[in-house]
């Protein structure tokens, strides 16, 4: 199939699709990642308190 | 699910202007739909954390990696809409387009193997934090 002025418009909103999908994707990994990272300086913080009491 | 939902939405977008028509019934993209909601139903069911919805997504992911060979297959199997192999089949690949799909087949491999890789690291550092978690709450 040669590429026409038609169906660029197409192959152009594929592209598109496929971009945001994957950068949507990337972000919710990073968030999943901050979430855990959060829970784990938390938890350090904790441990580090209680070894101060103790 | 996310790229089984990329290939039916782009696989529309490339059929509209080649074949005149967004969808048809015919084996290839039918299993294929299948899959997406076989992953679709996959991942409803592991949103809920009982022990019966634990076995059901097991018997939906076997079904899933049923229908992998099947999509893969249809276009051999049966006559459908959607073309036979290019690349071992019949058909052939103009010889220009090659360096394009080696580039694009590595860079999507690669791709994954990074997606596959983060999605694990995340997963064992989760685990991991749990764990912590739960001897702390049994130290307490």
């Amino acid at each position: 199939m040669e590429p026409t002025l038609n169906n660029m418009h197409f192959l152009s909103a594929a592209y598109l699709i496929v971009a945001i999908a994957n950068i949507g994707f990337v972000l919710r990994l990073m968030k999943r990642w901050n979430a855990f990272r959060a829970k784990e300086n938390h938890l350090a913080v904790k441990s580090k308190n209680k070894a101060l009491l103790h | 699910m996310l790229y089984v939902g990329l290939g039916l939405i782009t696989g529309m977008l490339w059929a509209r202007p080649v074949w005149g028509i967004w969808w048809t019934w015919d084996e290839r993209l039918t299993s294929f739909l299948l899959l997406f909601l076989l992953y679709v139903s996959y991942l409803l069911v592991r949103q809920f954390s009982s022990n019966q919805s634990a076995i059901i997504a097991a018997v939906l992911s076997v079904f899933a990696g049923i229908d992998v060979p099947i999509v893969f297959m249809s276009i051999r199997w049966w006559r459908t809409q959607h073309p036979p192999p290019v690349l071992t089949g019949d058909g052939s690949l103009d010889r220009t387009m090659w360096p394009a799909l080696l580039l694009n087949m590595a860079a999507w491999f690669l791709w994954g193997c990074s997606l596959v890789w983060a999605r694990y690291a995340i997963a064992v550092r989760e685990q991991q934090v749990e764990e912590s978690v739960a001897l702390n709450v049994v130290e307490a």
